[in-house]
Formats: C-alpha cells, sequence, structure tokens
C-alpha cells in the first residue's frame, strides 16, 4: 500500500478578501453537515448531483416551462483557463465554489459573481493531462475539497481558500491521476483514481475530512486471496485497469456507497483472460469500513474500452407491480440497466433494456443481467471488429437526471456511432505511459457511422431521451445533428430540463414531460459543465460553466473527418461561468 | 565510451561546405559546456547536470537511446532509420557519466528521418543526415505524442489531437496546443553517432492555462 505524502503547500492564492456579500457569507458559513446532504435545502446545490442519490434534481420552481423564455444571463465570470470545464458550480447559502481544469477552485458571490478567493494548484511540470479537467469540489463542514490530476486531494478553508491539508494518494509518474468530485460522508472524503488506459490498478480511497489521513484504501480489483481474485488469469489483475473517475451516489440509510469502475486494461479481452472482477462494474462499499458488500458487473471481460464509472442512480420504480428499491444506469455499453439494492449490500438484476444501436451483445441472461457475446463483434489481438456503440458507448460521463415529479429518467445518449479496431501484440508496460494494446493510430481512425446513416443528410448524433422506468419505455427524445453531444442535465421542479453538450456553444431548456425545447442561449464555448440550480434572496439563478476540450474535443475532431466539409463547427476554448435568471428577477 | 570533446561532425560540415550557423554551432559546443548549458539546461547549471545526470535536460555531445521495439537499447545512428518512416522513442544519453536521461519524463524524445530536401531552412539546420530529434512531450498537456501521419510528414498526440509539422520545427498545424514542438538540434560524431548540439529549442512540455 503507498502510503499518503503529505504535500508542502503548493497553493497560491490570488485573490483574498472583497467586500459585500461575498465577504458576509463567508464571515457566516454555514458547515455542511451529513444531515445537511442526505436532506438538501432547495435553495442550496451542496454537492455534484445536488442529492446523495445522484438525480442532478433541484425542487426549485421559480423558472417553468412557461417562463423559461425569458430567462437571462445575470452574471458571468472567466475562469483563465482552457480544455474541459466540466464541474457544477456549487452554492452554500449564497457562497459558490466551482473547480476548472488546472485544478483551480474559485469562491465567488453567487448572486454577484464577485471573486472571494481563488486557488490554483502548482502541477508537476512533467504531469501529462489525458484528461485536463475536474468534475467539481466536495464541500463537508467548514471545507472544500478537490482531488487532482497529479493524484491527490486538497483541502481549503471554504472561507479563505488557504490550504489546510494536501495529500497525494497514488502517483502520477505511474499513470495515476485523479479528475472526480468527491463524495462526503460520515468524516470522510471519498476519491478514486483514473489511469485504465496506463496499466493501473484501480482503488477508491477514504480520508479523514479533518485531517488528510487514510481511513481505508479498496482496490476495484481483487488481491490474491480476495473473492473475484480468481476471475483473474496470472498476473494481469496488477494491470487492470478497473479505474474509479466518477463520484459514487450513497444511501445514507445503509450506509453504503455505490461505485462505477472503469475499462479492463489493456483493451484488448485475451490479454486479461476471465470475468476481470470487479472492472465495468458497480461496487457497493461499507462507508465505515470500504469494504466490498455487494456488486453487479454490467459486462464481464472488456473489449469496447467501455467503462462503467458512471455510478448508478438511487431510485425508486415499480416494476411487475412490485416496488424496487432501485439503482439505474445508462451503460456506456448501450443498454438501460435496471438493478435493485439491498440494505446489506448485494445488487440483484431487475432488467436491461437498449436505448442505442447496440451490436455487441448477442443475449441478457433474465436472472443474472449477464450478456453473451458476438464473437464477430468482439475486438481482440491482432482481429479487428465493427461494433456499437463506439468506444465512447451511450452514454459516456455526462450525468443522467431523474426527475421525481415527471418520474422520468433523463439521458444524454449517443447514437449513430460505432468503432471498428483491434489490437496489436502489448510490449513491456513503461510507468507513466500508454499501456493499450491496440495502435494509438488505430483508435484515432476508428471511429464510424452506423451502416444505416446517410451522410448528405444531417445526422442525428446526440439524443436527449426521457425513460419510463416502470415501464422500461422511453417516452421522448431530442435529436441533436451533427455535433457530438457530452450535455450534463439539470432537471428542476418548474418541470424543465437544462443541458449544453453540442459544438453550436448553445445552452438550452427543454420541457421535462414532452421533450419541447424551449429556451436556448448561445455561450462563449461548448457546455460541458454539469448544470445546477439555487436561490439567493428570494431568485432562482440556473449556473453552468462552458468550457470545450477533452473527449466532446476529440470526437469533434473525428467527425470532422467523416462528415462534409464546413459541417463540423469550430469550437473555440476558454472557460466560462454563466448564470441566469428571469429577466423580472434579475437586477 | 563516448568523449564529450569529441568533435563533431555536420553534414554540411563533411561537405566541407562554409556555414557560419554551423560553425557558430559547433564553436559553442566545442567551447565548453558552461556556455551551452545556459541554452539547454532551462535553469539547470552543469553542477547540477553533473551532479542529477539522469535528470538532467540534453547536453550538447549527447547521444540518444532507443528504448522500444526492434531497436531498443541502441544508441541512435542515421543508418538505423528508414526515411519517412515511424518515429522511435528515446531518451538522450550521458556519455561522460554512462547514463541515459531516463528519470526526466520532460527528456523523452521522437526520433526520425525524412528527406532533408523536403525540410524547410531551420530544421534541415538541426538535422543530420535527415535524421530529426524532437521533444516527445505534446506542447498542449504533455501527453506523450505516439500518432505519426507519414503522407503529411506530421506528429500527432492522441490526448486532443494537436498536429505539429515535422518538417517544419514542429509548427502547430491544428489542434488545442499553441507552441512548436521543441527540437534538440543534431550533428554526428565521428563515430557516425547522433549527438545532441544544443539542449531543446525550446521549454518542452505543456502549457499552464
Amino acid at each position: 500500500m503507498r502510503s499518503q505524502v503529505a504535500r508542502s503547500l503548493c497553493a497560491t492564492l490570488l485573490a483574498l478578501g472583497v467586500g459585500g456579500v461575498g465577504v458576509a457569507n463567508a464571515a457566516e458559513y454555514n458547515p455542511v453537515t451529513d444531515a445537511r446532504l442526505t436532506n438538501p435545502e432547495p435553495q442550496n446545490w451542496l454537492q455534484w448531483r445536488g442529492n446523495y442519490e445522484g438525480w442532478g434534481h433541484s425542487p426549485l420552481n421559480q423558472i417553468t416551462a412557461d417562463n423559461v423564455k425569458d430567462l437571462v444571463p445575470v452574471w458571468s465570470y472567466s475562469t483563465g483557463v482552457t480544455e474541459g470545464h466540466q464541474a457544477p458550480p456549487m452554492v452554500n447559502d449564497g457562497m459558490m465554489f466551482v473547480s476548472t481544469p488546472q485544478n483551480q477552485v474559485i469562491a465567488l458571490d453567487a448572486k454577484t459573481g464577485t471573486e472571494i478567493w481563488r486557488y490554483v494548484r502548482e502541477l508537476p511540470e512533467d504531469l501529462f493531462q489525458l484528461h485536463p479537467t475536474n468534475r467539481g469540489v466536495a464541500l463537508y463542514g467548514d471545507k472544500v475539497y478537490m482531488a487532482t490530476v497529479d493524484a491527490g486531494v486538497v483541502a481549503l478553508d471554504a472561507k479563505t481558500g488557504e490550504v489546510v491539508w494536501d495529500v497525494l494518494v497514488g502517483d502520477y509518474t505511474d499513470g495515476y491521476y485523479s479528475t472526480l468530485s468527491l463524495l462526503a460522508a460520515r468524516g470522510k472524503i471519498v476519491t478514486g483514481v483514473s489511469g485504465g488506459e496506463y496499466g493501473i490498478r484501480g482503488y477508491i480511497v477514504a480520508l479523514d475530512s479533518e485531517t488528510g489521513a487514510e481511513a481505508w484504501k479498496t482496490y476495484t480489483i481483487p488481491g490474491p486471496g480476495e473473492p473475484g481474485h480468481d476471475t483473474w488469469k496470472g498476473d494481469s489483475w496488477k494491470t487492470g485497469g478497473a479505474s474509479v473517475w466518477m463520484q459514487g451516489n450513497y444511501d445514507a440509510e445503509a450506509r453504503l456507497a455505490y461505485f462505477g469502475t472503469g475499462n479492463g486494461g489493456p483493451w484488448m479481452p485475451d490479454t486479461r483472460p476471465g470475468d476481470n472482477l470487479y472492472t465495468t462494474s458497480v461496487v457497493a462499499l461499507d462507508i465505515d469500513s470500504g469494504e466490498i458488500k455487494g456488486h453487479h458487473q454490467y459486462h464481464w471481460n472488456d473489449a469496447w474500452d467501455w467503462d462503467e464509472v458512471s455510478a448508478p442512480l438511487l431510485i425508486d420504480y415499480e416494476r411487475g407491480g412490485q416496488k424496487v428499491k432501485g439503482l439505474v444506469h445508462a451503460g456506456r455499453n448501450g443498454y438501460l440497466w435496471s438493478l435493485e439494492r439491498t440494505p446489506d449490500g448485494p445488487i440483484n438484476f431487475v432488467a436491461a433494456d437498449k436505448y442505442v444501436i447496440q451490436n455487441a451483445f448477442e443475449s441478457i441472461d433474465p436472472e443474472t443481467g449477464r450478456p453473451t457475446y458476438n464473437e464477430a463483434r468482439t475486438p481482440g489481438t491482432n482481429k479487428s471488429a465493427f461494433f456499437c456503440p463506439s468506444l465512447w458507448g451511450g452514454k459516456d460521463w455526462p450525468p443522467e437526471a431523474y426527475n421525481p415529479d415527471t418520474k422520468l429518467f433523463y439521458i444524454p445518449a449517443h447514437e449513430n456511432l460505432c468503432s471498428e479496431f483491434g489490437g496489436a501484440p502489448i510490449g513491456e508496460r513503461e510507468p507513466g505511459e500508454l499501456y493499450i494494446g491496440v495502435p494509438i493510430d488505430v483508435i484515432l481512425s476508428s471511429l464510424r457511422f452506423h451502416e444505416s446513416v446517410d451522410v448528405s443528410k444531417p445526422v442525428p448524433i446526440g439524443k436527449l431521451q426521457a425513460w419510463d422506468l416502470d415501464k422500461g419505455e422511453m417516452v421522448w427524445e431530442h435529436s441533436f445533428n451533427d455535433t457530438p453531444y457530452w450535455g450534463p442535465l439539470l432537471s428542476t421542479g418548474g418541470n424543465l430540463i437544462f443541458t449544453g453538450g453540442t459544438n453550436d456553444r448553445m445552452f438550452r431548456a427543454f420541457n421535462a414531460t414532452n421533450g419541447d425545447m424551449l429556451w436556448e442561449f448561445p455561450t462563449n464555448s461548448g457546455v460541458t459543465g454539469v448544470p445546477a440550480a439555487y436561490e439567493v434572496d428570494g431568485v432562482q439563478y440556473i449556473a453552468v460553466q462552458s468550457g470545450w476540450g477533452v473527449d466532446a474535443e476529440r470526437m469533434q475532431g473525428l467527425l470532422k473527418d467523416m462528415l462534409p466539409a464546413g459541417r463540423i463547427p469550430d469550437v473555440p476554448q476558454g472557460g466560462v461561468i454563466w448564470v441566469f435568471a428571469l429577466k423580472d428577477r434579475a437586477s | 565510451m563516448h568523449d564529450r570533446d569529441t568533435p563533431v561532425v555536420r553534414p554540411a560540415d563533411r561537405n566541407e561546405t562554409a556555414d557560419p550557423v554551423n560553425i557558430v554551432r559547433r564553436e559553442l559546443l566545442i567551447g565548453g559546456a558552461a556556455v551551452a548549458a545556459s541554452v539547454a539546461g532551462f535553469g539547470i547549471d552543469d553542477a547540477e547536470a553533473a551532479a542529477k545526470p539522469d535528470r538532467s535536460p540534453p547536453q550538447p555531445g549527447d547521444r540518444f537511446q532507443i528504448i522500444k521495439g526492434d531497436l531498443k537499447d541502441e544508441f541512435l545512428r542515421a543508418d538505423l532509420l528508414e526515411v519517412g518512416a515511424r518515429p522511435v522513442e528515446g531518451f538522450p544519453y550521458d556519455p561522460v557519466a554512462g547514463v541515459i536521461r531516463r528519470r526526466n519524463r520532460l527528456n523523452r524524445v521522437l526520433m526520425l528521418r525524412l528527406d532533408a530536401s523536403e525540410m524547410d531552412e531551420p530544421t534541415r539546420e538541426r538535422s543530420a543526415d535527415g535524421v530529426l530529434v524532437y521533444s516527445a512531450l505534446c506542447t498542449h498537456r504533455s501527453c506523450t505524442i505516439k500518432s505519426w501521419k507519414a503522407e503529411e510528414r506530421h506528429l500527432r498526440c492522441h490526448c486532443h489531437l494537436s498536429v505539429f509539422d515535422a518538417l517544419s520545427e514542429g509548427t502547430v498545424m491544428s489542434g488545442p496546443a499553441r507552441r512548436q514542438l521543441p527540437m534538440v538540434p543534431v550533428g554526428l560524431d565521428d563515430e557516425g553517432f547522433v549527438v545532441a548540439l544544443e539542449g531543446f529549442t525550446r521549454k518542452p512540455g505543456g502549457a499552464k492555462k
């Protein structure tokens, strides 16, 4: 086990002390407790999806389907950096906290946009950044926490931005890094590591929220003697991936955290024969001990780079007349997974429904949910295969949302995209360098359209879908043509779904019940940030970061070569925080 | 063991053409490491370079050791590389200390051989028998460049698809990178090995913002 290393204070505090509401809020900072996270106030957005269940839903209803046409920007703020701005603005009683690429945290007055403080991490000179982003801070107690791309976690004083503690949980020179938002519960800050393309062995770490000391560390690939280790052969478990790069959701009553896990590594399945637990799975961990109490593997011996890192949403639904305390996940593998959680941890399969074109699975076992594979659609070493959905899957990291009023489950999906690649014999692993087993030039030319696509016409690629979980049926969908769609979702009590994610730089609102597009606004860049809703002094605000980059940019680059010239516009980079309110409420 | 004082001969020298630029470079190299190090080291002085040769940036007189593929462990010579073929990966090698400078990721280089007549003048001046040595780290976010577009002679980063022209000093052709890919100007020593004439032409690695 790698010991944590206390880091020297390498932060730079660029701004301190600003007048007005910001200082008042900072001085009277309202500590974030387990009770508040379990029952969040409507006016606040205290964690990355708003609640422990991962719904991405705000009950605020001042902005509605009827009046959203009057939504206008009230303030904006440049982050000063480029690349993928994916984090939600988090708000605690009028004070906003936003993380950005390059591991900045900016604290602002949520009403005026006045900066209160800014933390800028000094990153190592030799640090590679395959994914230069951060998906959000955690608010807990009187501190703000951020995972870092050099595989650390830093705790900041919420009022001042001063570094309280700063620890490493991995070695970036060995291919480990962190981009996820952090789960805070029971006195712990829970983080994970990326690196599934670098030959890592994934793990989840809980740190003491006050000191940064390690509370527990659980590998997502079992070691010798642990249950599931026999799903690996030889030493393949040591480099098998199962990274953890998205925040887990949490059942506060059962004290279980549900984390999704990444692809198997290297990519080609014959390099690691066996089911490869717990790659491409959901694992249920005891928040106090880190013990894995249950799991469900969405697909075994992954061959397609289909990370299943998005944690399932905790939603109660009905199937066959029975109420199910559920876990719901729109898989990168193209299936919508309906599972059942239990108080002791074991996870039961309920149903799996295709939500995009999927040709790699031949069947799903109705009892266990275990898929069988179409061998012709399964890549291997020296074996190229064409398969759908693409390696980015039916849905990548952008989170789904659930609206308890409409009882609909919303998915930001990619349709009509497929991949074609195969592996080459893999050499020795070099720490900190790619360990994929598929030549990079093959990957960069692997994106394909489904055979049904006619590129002479606009190609529907992005799909915003709404699903009835009780029936397992799609209720409505909206298509985005000729564009990647990397749009995290926000649901609100105003019967609205907010999302961006397209290459026309738009941020949009949809009627949550019927899918009608009601409002759109062109921002500075592409909106890949998680939107959030909050209220200050009786005014409801919608906030989001616009800043194109990372995989949205990658997909965009490949689509340019697949569609006639002029169909794919350039998307400028550079991050901006946007905050909107109704015209007659804005002042 | 290669001696740092071994005369370095560039192709132009062997053809006995009078090239003031080459003469200046050679004098710089032969004249002493301190002068060269101030160009090459980006803040690392000679003493530090000697103390930590495995971490120090490339120094004049360094050879280049190949770390992967069929040529693994070989020291770079022009005749090892096929013109136009995919670059090989490696690190500078300190012939004095007998150490590969591999403990600093910023030292990672791509080595390739192209037709010198296709290169622009500044690039050709930094080549030796068509051999070019570029930093392997993308100037956007420091990912290791792995992709080679042979027809265009372009180096491409898989991370965010920045593209650099190997024929024109690593000029950015497309993508989010804003800075040229650094080069290590090279010559040939009397044993035919490719050696550094200077350090990197600019700071290797990614941008801060």
